[in-house]
């Protein structure tokens, strides 16, 4: 057996102990217990001629320090429990102070506080038989209340999880969506469905079970990046740059209840830096995250400030994962 | 093969040149169903193709285009050996536009004559990259460069002028239902896929941001009113999708019920008919087309024709309408 039970009565009395204590003003603190990102080393296997993640996962803090993450597994499992040679699962929260992972030794999906702390086991049920690690996607709320457990194997018939931490609660997602990500303040998940016309609708799931679902027209749908805002309505839609046409990236306002979007704004960035994720905040600021990657080169992350009227950035983070790096992962991805 | 090519040249030479003048009702027995070029087996380059041009009617008889190029020729003259020239056939299989044995590009009417287009009336690309059509009338033929550098072409083929070009950038979509405007589908700015309409003349009368159930789901084709545009969904239950580009509203979504087989064309063939090609690819077996009339206001389908191609076919090009 991979996973050991533990009852859910000795988990949320854990839980509360750790992460109970909801975390306020957290992006104006600063130290070791905020992590930017997390990363893990890739090593070339000269039998195969492959590269493979290896070593530890690592959390690039705040502070600019590192901190190595033995306990969370390098590589991920098949669900017959073979070895998956793709990074262990790994997600931090918006706010940088909670991270989730499977554990190294059993590939259970657990939590823990960034700053240190115990680690908190989720309901085994979040992996369940016929699904290893390999077919899931982790994802954690902006604040690290919740865990999000979205799968991705072949029969396509595993509804999302969502589970709070502090009580052990589990809320069901359709299978047939695909998440994007939590709303900024963790209540609602926003997702994507495919209809059987083509099209591509949005959803945002209130995790007391009712959802709101509009198809958007064409530029809402092919935008890829876009983030929900803590009003369960607002979604923020990153418009991709054209390098071909010098056209930068552009900003739309798009409200699911209303079906309204916004003219949009030209992004003060170059065509070829189309954010790679956004989040809005718990004070209500829109950021955007962008990369940018060159082979052999360490990846230079920036965290932007976007105003949403004029298109403006100002830099609020900048950061470089290291070039050994086989994959990363940034808070709030 | 039931018939040997040498026969079916002399057959088809005399049979072009005879046929009644007269046009007739549309899809009358003398109309041209498809074109069609047969693939050789090679020992190890895979097919090729050979032989020339078969033209097949409504009435299953077979004529020849025997003037017509069949290989195309690259920009440098030389056989492209696997590349075929173009051939369109108007959606009343009337009339066909194709590139002549010496290079020109020429209309021929059944039972008519064949009007040669001037020297210059076609862009300066290798003829594989060339692609015709002609409106459902036959009255209209653009010449389509498939690389879209070079402009789309509109001309009259009854004077062979020259009416308008139509920018390169713009994928020619077809000719409106009555062949006064040209329906292109445009890569816009914000990873969107514009609709836009241009008269014969090269002027743009329209454009517009389709909704995705427009967007997505091609091929579109343009009314005779220049306006509304029709398309099917084909995934799950068919529908027939009417969009207004004037008002950028959908009108009506009507679901129909079909035969088998995928969307090979659309046209507009009435002021509320929509025709489609359905082609049922069959493995090891000839493509079975169907062809069936939508009503567009109250959804009925009726059958206007259905036919196995030519199982050796190498490409087809089959008529519109």
């Amino acid at each position: 057996m991979r996973h050991t039970s533990v009852s859910a009565a000795l988990l949320v009395a854990a839980v509360i102990g750790g992460l109970g204590v909801a975390p306020a003003g957290a992006h104006a603190q600063e130290g070791p217990a905020v992590a930017r990102a997390a990363w893990i080393k890739s090593c070339h296997d000269r039998k195969n001629d492959t590269d493979a993640p290896c070593g530890h996962w690592r959390l690039i803090t705040r502070d600019g320090g590192g901190v190595a993450l033995p306990d969370a597994a390098a590589t991920r499992r098949h669900a017959t429990g073979a070895v998956a040679h793709e990074p262990g699962r790994l997600a931090i929260s918006g706010d940088g102070r909670v991270v989730a992972y499977e554990r190294a030794r059993d590939h259970r999906l657990v939590v823990r506080r960034v700053a240190g702390g115990p680690v908190k086991e989720l309901p085994t049920s979040l992996v369940p038989k016929g699904i290893g690690t390999d077919d899931l996607l982790l994802y954690v709320s902006p604040l690290g209340d919740k865990v999000l457990v979205e799968y991705v194997d072949d029969s396509g018939r595993q509804p999302t999880k969502v589970v709070t931490v502090a009580t052990g609660r589990t809320a069901e997602l359709p299978a047939r969506d695909s998440v994007r990500g939590f709303s900024a303040d963790g209540d609602e998940v926003l997702a994507t469905r495919t209809a059987e016309d083509n099209t591509t609708a949005l959803v945002v799931h209130r995790l007391g079970g009712t959802s709101t679902q509009r198809t958007p027209s064409q530029v809402v749908a092919n935008a890829p990046v876009t983030a929900l805002a803590a009003d369960g309505r607002t979604v923020a839609v990153f418009v991709s740059g054209d390098t071909g046409r010098g056209k930068p990236p552009r900003l739309r306002l798009y409200d699911l209840e209303t079906g309204e979007l916004s003219a949009g704004v030209d992004l003060a960035l170059n065509p070829g830096a189309t954010p790679y994720f956004a989040r809005w905040t718990a004070d209500g600021r829109l950021t955007a995250t962008v990369v940018s990657a060159e082979d052999g080169k360490p990846e230079v992350v920036r965290v932007l400030t976007v105003d949403t009227e004029t298109g403006d950035v100002t830099l609020t983070d900048r950061y470089s994962i290291s070039k050994t790096s086989y994959s990363s992962t940034k808070a709030g991805e | 093969m039931r018939i040997r090519i040498a026969v079916v040249v002399a057959a088809g030479l005399s049979t072009l040149l005879t046929a009644p003048a007269q046009a007739g009702p549309h899809h009358g027995h003398d109309g041209v169903r498809y074109a069609s070029i047969k693939a050789c087996e090679t020992k190890d380059a895979g097919p090729r193709p050979c032989g020339a041009w078969r033209l097949v009617m409504h009435d299953g008889s077979r004529r020849a285009l025997p003037d017509a190029q069949t290989v195309a020729l690259k920009a440098n003259g030389k056989p492209s050996v696997t590349g075929v020239a173009p051939v369109a056939v108007s959606g009343d299989g009337q009339r066909l536009a194709y590139l002549t044995k010496s290079g020109r590009l020429a209309v021929r009417t059944l039972g008519g004559g064949v009007k040669l287009l001037a020297e210059d009336a076609l862009p300066r690309v290798a003829q594989q990259d060339l692609t015709f059509r002609l409106s459902d009338d036959g009255g209209r033929l653009a010449v389509i460069d498939g690389n879209m550098r070079k402009g789309t072409r509109v001309f009259d083929t009854a004077t062979g002028d020259l009416l308008g070009t139509i920018p390169g950038t713009e994928r020619m979509m077809g000719f409106s239902g009555d062949g006064g405007e040209v329906l292109t589908s445009v890569d816009a700015d914000e990873s969107v896929t514009d609709l836009a309409v241009y008269s014969d003349t090269g002027e743009q009368l329209r454009r517009a941001t389709p909704p995705q159930v427009v967007a997505w789901n091609s091929p579109q084709a343009l009314s005779g009113d220049g306006r509304t545009v029709a398309n099917m969904v084909m995934s799950g239950k068919p529908e027939l999708v009417l969009y207004d580009m004037e008002t950028d509203q959908v009108t009506s979504r009507t679901r129909v019920k079909l035969p088998a087989g995928s969307v090979h064309m659309i046209d507009w063939t009435g002021e509320s008919q929509v025709t489609l090609h359905l082609l049922q690819e069959r493995d090891d077996k000839a493509g079975l087309m169907t062809i069936v009339r939508i009503d567009t206001g109250t959804g009925t389908v009726k059958t206007r024709d259905r036919y196995a191609m030519l199982k050796d076919s190498y490409v087809f090009a089959a008529c519109g309408g």
